[in-house]
């Protein structure tokens, strides 16, 4: 009992690919101690999702580890085989996913999920398997222990009848099952909607009090380890950069890159130091409407015939010229209505007006014409490109589409847009899978330019990049804004990023305008108690609340 | 998912705008290059892929250069020689010789040939119809799709083999007529594949991308939807040419497919049939001609299908 629980010793670990053995960690230290609660910080392809499978023994194919181990409980687990493993792996440590969609068998009941992992635990720890009666009567009081309501029902209940919070907490749930010495959780909130982010990690918080549980958290949310973890690391290429109380981190970061992590982070509380778009003498005279949609409904009817509105009535107006924020959460419709915007989706009923032109009755040649004027970048730009077009080959193609220019003029205009976006041009050369991120996003909003469109919608633009590359693509957006006279329509569900570079804002839910006025106003004194939810649980994974009283609760 | 592991391509760091030269072809294609070359290590690893493709390759050689290879390319085209009938393996007739005395070696050499162009056409034709059909009915969906599915699936109901049978008796024993109806239903199976694949695919954001910025669906089909769909019809077309070979064959022995004395694999087996088991050189040298292009086709078509799954791509 004395020694550290978990200890990495100069771990390194090489996995061998077709280019050659790629260093994914290096020289890796790391004790976590009884009670301790660990976070890891990091952007994708940091390593800290290869660290801590290494230590469930579920790392990646082909990797080796050069050198260094990995003990636990004064056992060392680097070499240990399969056999050795199932006494150890989901039963003294055991590990929470990010998706609680994918982890969970639809076919199966909630509680026959669980009642089998405690059966499996109860075999392998060598004692017989004890009743059916009794593993129900522990699942209930497992999924009682995470917060879950009428945990009789539930246990018969399937994963699709519950939403994602309540899967995440099932899975949670199920990790317990086999009373861990440690839970390592994998970026267990990330696919969640912020008032359920929020929930979670409260979960998470209570159980690390009352069970006294050693927790292992990983994730590139900053806020959200701030929330749970005393201690924190922060990795970047494969290499710890910084360890030590999550505090000290937060307030005196000491290596660069971490410097660099904190200040990406955009803050909820902070008004936006804005390019003020009304000021600008570049766009004086129209103040008009660029975009109007007037009682806008999409109606899905389901097979048996009950309906559903995904937009329910919304009337919106955008200016010449300024951003408009839309805010909501998973459902709320707000892509929907993206897309009805561009008659992307059919809209059921309601009218669409561009530039004092209604576009909802257009079709055929007309609508392919209008659809040079607004453009659409999507959330995902790892699929929002063809894979089988080099980058030259996706920007180039509206031109090719829309205009009647040579190949030639094609080239350059294309070299003219990489130019704008910051890439190389050696860029159009490549293709898609050889960028990351941030570098695909910025070919898609060259594509989406390429014909001098007046209004892009951006759907989510950022949320499937790093933060510390999401800060580069928003502020590289505000900049573009100005210097091509742009209005923007802003889908997101993250709030600090709306407050930052939103005029106007409109906040969803269930296909429905709940409040809608200038940014800061919603902001500083939000009308509806759905807004006051919204902003509060955003604040909550927030920097500056994890600062603030999370700090002094430590000291 | 943080395992990913793309690998980005670094920026050169001094003047990113600046192309100071043309690119040489190797630069330009570096990318190109680099896929081509891990497919090849990836192939070079699996020993039935580069079987397979040392059987193919073979085959390819032979149905090439045929009539230079063979030791008596008169054999082929019914030269009779009695005196040296159905002579065992040996000395000049390494397969022996059949019933006309023909070298039986020379008749398989030059069979290749003629099994070449029966699963090319086969497999071409097929796809030629079966590929648009599968993409529009995807693609489209609603009734245009419910016609030509219900279409297909009414040929898929019928065994292929029975129903190329009765369009060949239709017509007339021959091996224009056999290649023809194989080709006739041969093309569903394509129908069904590529639809699934474009009902796939066109679910992808590039697709919606594409729509949004103006294409026409012709180009979509053309320039997204295609080229997504290609790895699956390449393996398909592959396995399909060694199935195409044997269906010929298949009706070449039941004696509606090549006539003798054409040196076809499947008639020259047919013939052979009435002189076994005590002449079995006959029908085996045919016969394992047969069996090692369609195994040869299929394992090559195996490891294509293993290379060009998406899962094993960015590597």
């Amino acid at each position: 009992m004395t020694g550290p629980l978990l200890n990495i010793k100069n771990y390194r670990l090489d996995i061998g690919t077709f280019d050659g053995p790629v260093h994914v960690l290096k020289d890796i230290n790391l004790t976590v101690n009884r009670g301790d609660t660990l976070g890891i910080v990091g952007e994708s392809g940091s390593g800290k999702t290869v660290l801590v499978r290494s230590v469930l023994g579920i790392g990646p194919k082909n990797s080796k580890v050069i050198e260094g181990s990995i003990t636990f409980d004064g056992q060392d687990i680097t070499a240990l085989s399969e056999r050795d493993w199932t006494k150890i792996r989901g039963i003294r440590i055991s590990m929470i996913f990010q998706d609680p969609m994918t982890y969970l068998n639809p076919l199966f009941t909630v509680g026959r999920q669980i009642s089998d992992v405690i059966a499996a635990h109860e075999k392998a720890g060598g004692q017989g398997v004890s009743s059916k009666a009794a593993r129900r009567v522990r699942t209930e009081e497992l999924l009682d222990q995470v917060g879950l309501p009428n945990p009789a029902m539930l246990f018969s209940q399937y994963p699709h009848q519950l939403s994602g919070g309540m899967r995440q907490r099932v899975l949670i749930a199920m990790a317990l099952a086999g009373k861990p010495d440690l839970l390592i959780a994998d970026e267990p909130t990330t696919a969640l909607d912020v008032t359920v982010q929020a929930q979670v990690l409260d979960l998470i918080n209570s159980l690390v009090e009352k069970l006294n549980l050693t927790v292992i958290m990983i994730s590139h949310d900053i806020g959200a380890i701030a929330t749970i973890a005393k201690r924190c690391a922060v990795m970047y290429k494969g290499e710890i950069v910084e360890q030590g109380l999550t505090a000290d981190i937060l307030s005196r970061p000491q290596h660069e890159y971490t410097q660099r992590l904190l200040a990406a982070v955009p803050d909820i509380d902070a008004a936006a130091a804005k390019v003020a778009a009304e000021s600008s003498p570049a766009n004086p005279a129209k103040p008009g409407a660029l975009l109007q949609a007037i009682d806008l409904k999409k109606i899905y009817r389901s097979q048996s015939g009950t309906e559903f509105a995904a937009v329910d009535g919304i009337s919106l107006s955008v200016k010449t010229g300024e951003i408009f924020g839309v805010v909501g959460e998973s459902g709320s419709g707000k892509s929907t209505l993206a897309r009805m915007l561009l008659r992307l989706i059919e809209p059921t009923s309601g009218d669409i007006i561009f530039d004092g032109q209604s576009i909802s009755g257009l079709t055929g040649e007309p609508l392919r014409q209008m659809r040079r004027h607004m453009q659409f970048v999507f959330q995902n730009p790892h699929s929002a490109l063809n894979g089988r077009h080099t980058i030259g080959d996706a920007i180039g193609e509206p031109l090719h589409i829309q205009t009647g220019m040579s190949r030639r003029d094609i080239e350059a205009r294309t070299e003219a847009l990489l130019d704008i976006v910051q890439l190389p041009k050696m860029f159009k050369y490549r293709y898609p899978h050889e960028l990351s991120g941030g570098q695909k996003q910025r070919v898609c909003i060259a594509r989406a330019i390429a014909l001098n469109p007046r209004l892009l919608i951006l759907d989510e633009p950022t949320s499937a990049l790093d933060i510390s590359v999401q800060a580069q693509v928003l502020d590289f957006l505000q900049q573009l804004r100005a210097e091509l006279n742009l209005t923007y329509v802003f889908i997101s569900h993250n709030l600090a990023v709306i407050r930052q570079i939103c005029d106007r804002t409109i906040v969803m839910k269930r296909g429905e305008i709940v409040e809608q006025g200038d940014t800061e106003q919603i902001f500083l004194s939000p009308r509806q108690d759905y807004t006051k939810a919204l902003i509060e649980s955003g604040r909550k994974t927030s920097r500056a609340a994890s600062l603030g009283p999370r700090a002094d609760r430590i000291r | 998912m943080t395992t990913q592991m793309t690998t980005p391509v670094s920026a050169p760091v001094n003047d990113p705008a600046a192309l100071p030269r043309p690119l040489t072809f190797r630069e330009r294609h570096e990318s190109q290059i680099r896929q081509w070359r891990l497919y090849a290590h990836m192939f070079r690893k699996s020993f039935s892929s580069m079987l397979g493709l040392t059987l193919v390759v073979i085959f390819l050689l032979l149905a090439a250069f045929g009539p230079v290879l063979a030791p008596f390319p008169e054999a082929a085209s019914g030269a009779i020689d009695m005196s040296n009938k159905l002579m065992p393996p040996g000395g000049a007739n390494w397969f022996g010789t059949d019933e006309m005395g023909a070298d039986i070696f020379s008749r398989v050499i030059m069979g290749a040939r003629t099994s070449l162009w029966i699963g090319l056409i086969i497999t071409g034709i097929g796809a030629l119809i079966g590929v648009p059909l599968g993409i529009i009915a995807g693609y489209n969906g609603g009734w245009v799709r419910a016609i030509i599915m219900r279409i297909t699936e009414l040929f898929l109901a019928v065994p292929g083999l029975a129903l190329a049978l009765a369009i060949v008796a239709a017509l007339g024993p021959g091996i224009t007529n056999c290649v023809l109806a194989l080709s006739l239903v041969w093309w569903p199976g394509y129908v069904r594949l590529v639809e699934a694949k474009t009902l796939s695919v066109k679910e992808e954001l590039f697709v919606e991308s594409a729509r949004s910025i103006g294409a026409r669906t012709p180009w979509i089909l053309w320039h997204h939807i295609l080229p997504n769909c290609l790895s699956p019809i390449i393996v398909k077309m592959s396995m399909d040419m060694g199935m195409a070979i044997l269906s010929a064959a298949s009706l070449g022995f039941i004696g509606l497919g090549a006539q003798p004395p054409a040196p076809e694999w499947g008639a020259m087996i047919s013939v052979a049939r009435t002189y076994m088991p005590d002449w079995w050189w006959y029908s085996l040298f045919p016969g394992a001609a047969i069996f090692l292009t369609v195994l040869g086709f299929n394992l090559l078509g195996d490891g294509l299908r293993d290379i060009l799954d998406p899962r094993s791509r960015d590597r």
